[in-house]
């Protein structure tokens, strides 16, 4: 009996081995160079336009959402804002849009994006929640990161790099000015920018225990901290701080309902994307803002959802389609009949790591089917009787192509 | 008779088991004098930034570690009694098969898990000399896979060592081997805080497959 228990061990240990690897592998060999879709929305045709590749090599198709098709140039030419380099060098500039001139300058200063990758949200992704409160008027031309970091406990904790030890000068001085603001001790999230390759620095939207948001800069080395009037029952999930020349919009605030909010510099005042069916956990969000339009742009594996706005933000037109590497292909088909389940370990979406089983449903009926008839043909062969070794079936009736290789590879002691 | 099989696992490996000591005592030396280096020729928030924001594990080069100390010990442990056969002694000790193969297991176990102890209490010294405590956590949250793994590496190499038929040992190395990479997905840190203990679990049945070459090698059914 014994042994025969060490033996089951031993194959649930393979079918775990197989049922990670395995997939891996014949994803490894049959998955195809099949790029996500590119989608904007025309200021000169009013319409979305996109480019997407459907085939090996460089085979693209560059459309409207009517089906009209358009060659390389002819596309860009949709899109000057995006692609007002190569119009500068075709000669098209300044160009004219609704009346409106548009040079090289005023693009560039009135062009902004925005992402947000589902990896980028707070707790999809493991962060050492110690991070450098920069000098935002460093009196020099570049930034510099500072010789401490702070921490949010029950205070604003600084501790000195080289030392590795509290600064408490620093630390009082902080914790009474955002103590002073109101903020009420622990921190729920804290949002920055940590880099010093940006124009300049806005320093930290921290949400206190009450939800309130605060932002907290280094001043000439002095705290400055704002209670903005951000309703503390948004139910705020991330800030994404971007730090732009422009200085209209601090950043993009996620709240746990999904919704995506701009935070402005007119006094925080929050402006609500309106984009819908959005899924901040599956789905790569960008804010693409042009002189005239602004574009939301955001898509999972399989579908790709537009909303184009106005300066104001007000929707003037929605799009939506399933991109050819979202359609289900002949080698997903054959994987969902091979294998019955496999453990995905990855995920893109998230900086940790998973171990779950996923189901491949009715299809992988057909494998279980031919593996059990394998599986009887190895007894059969081996001339073990099905009476006495009917768990052996029974495991590759549950578990497919990994538990027939397991019971015949690990074969029965007699 | 368990304590004195205990005992005799204990003089089989004893020496391999210094050595395996000394190895991983020398990797973390190395690593606080490759941290303090670190510090002397670099500027310490550059350092940090480097930890905290990208992501850089500066004791990366411990990942194996134990994994190579499960690998000396159960070698250690299991080689000498297949070589011309003496294991058979062993089974005819008066206490069950079964039991006397745990206890040697055990035995192993305990072996590896204490160097690990060890690793465990180094690693956060050190991290925690030149990093805040949030670092030093951080390091051994990430490290707490690669530190498993060396269990999982020890129960392969038994597993596979007591084998009698060569070509079930390149099965058990296949598996032992493929259980073992699963420790091994993440490049950034913390990344298994919400799975590690999901294979860490299945992994608990290297314990009771051990019994199987063992009843093979008994049976001589290779």
């Amino acid at each position: 009996m014994v042994p025969r228990l060490a033996r089951y061990a031993l194959i649930v240990l393979a079918i775990t081995v197989m049922s990670v690897y395995l997939p891996f592998l014949y994803h490894k060999v049959s998955e195809k160079k099949v790029g996500k879709t590119q989608l904007f929305f025309s200021p000169v045709i009013k319409k979305f336009v996109f480019r997407e590749m459907v085939g090996e090599g460089h085979k693209f198709v560059t459309q409207d959402e009517s089906g009209n098709n358009y060659d390389r140039m002819t596309f860009e030419t949709l899109i000057p804002f995006v692609y007002y380099k190569n119009m500068e060098l075709w000669g098209k500039l300044p160009m004219t849009i609704d009346g409106r001139t548009f040079d090289k300058q005023t693009i560039k200063e009135n062009r902004q994006v925005f992402e947000l990758k589902p990896r980028m949200i707070a707790d999809r992704s493991p962060r050492i929640q110690i991070f450098p409160l920069l000098e935002s008027k460093p009196g020099v031309t570049r930034l510099r990161f500072p010789e401490d970091v702070f921490r949010l406990t029950d205070r604003m904790e600084f501790i000195n790099v080289d030392t590795n030890t509290v600064d408490q000068d620093l630390t009082d001085k902080f914790t009474n000015a955002v103590k002073q603001a109101g903020f009420v001790f622990p921190a729920r999230l804290t949002a920055g920018r940590v880099s010093i390759l940006k124009p300049f620095d806005e320093g930290f939207f921290v949400v206190d225990a009450k939800g309130y948001t605060y932002h907290v800069k280094r001043v000439r080395g002095k705290p400055v901290v704002v209670k903005t009037p951000i309703p503390s029952d948004l139910g705020i999930r991330n800030i994404k701080v971007m730090e732009n020349k422009k200085k209209e919009i601090y950043g993009m605030l996620l709240t746990d309902k999904g919704d995506i909010h701009l935070i402005t510099y007119d006094d925080y005042r929050l402006i609500k994307l309106p984009i819908e069916d959005y899924n901040p956990d599956t789905m790569d969000l960008k804010l693409l803002i042009n002189p005239l339009y602004r574009t939301a742009v955001y898509s999972d594996d399989h579908t790709i959802h537009a909303v184009a706005m106005d300066s104001r933000y007000r929707p003037i037109s929605r799009y939506q389609r399933v991109m050819f590497s979202g359609r289900t292909t002949m080698a997903d088909t054959v994987f969902k009949a091979l294998f019955p389940f496999w453990i995905k370990t990855t995920d893109k979406t998230s900086g940790y790591l998973r171990f779950d089983v996923i189901w491949n449903g009715r299809p992988a009926l057909i494998g279980i089917a031919l593996s059990l008839f394998a599986g009887i043909a190895v007894m059969y062969a081996r001339k073990f009787p099905i009476r006495k070794y009917w768990p052996d079936l029974a495991i590759i009736m549950f578990t497919g192509i990994y538990g027939l290789i397991s019971v015949s590879v690990i074969e029965p002691e007699r | 008779m368990l304590s004195s099989i205990l005992y005799k696992e204990w003089l089989k490996v004893r020496l391999f088991w210094g050595v395996a000591l000394m190895l991983n005592i020398g990797v973390f030396v190395y690593l606080f004098v490759d941290l303090r280096h670190l510090f002397t020729i670099e500027h310490a928030e550059m350092i940090w930034y480097q930890a905290f924001k990208i992501g850089t594990l500066h004791y990366a080069y411990m990942k194996y570690l134990l994994v190579i100390t499960g690998v000396i010990i159960g070698a250690a442990q299991f080689t000498p009694e297949m070589i011309g056969h003496r294991f058979r002694l062993s089974l005819h000790l008066p206490v069950r098969p079964n039991s006397m193969v745990l206890c040697c297991v055990l035995a192993g176990l305990l072996g590896v898990a204490v160097i690990g102890m060890l690793d465990v209490f180094m690693l956060y010294a050190i991290i925690a000399r030149f990093f805040p405590h949030e670092g030093a956590k951080s390091a051994l949250l990430t490290a707490l896979p690669w530190l498993f793994s060396g269990l999982v590496a020890y129960l392969g190499t038994a597993l596979t060592a007591m084998e009698p038929r060569l070509s079930r040992k390149f099965v058990y190395l296949a598996i032992a081997g493929g259980f073992l990479w699963l420790f091994y997905q993440g490049n950034d840190y913390e990344t298994y805080n919400r799975a590690l203990w999901k294979p860490a679990l299945i992994s608990l049945l290297f314990i009771p497959s051990v019994i199987l070459p063992v009843y093979r090698y008994r049976n001589r059914t290779s």
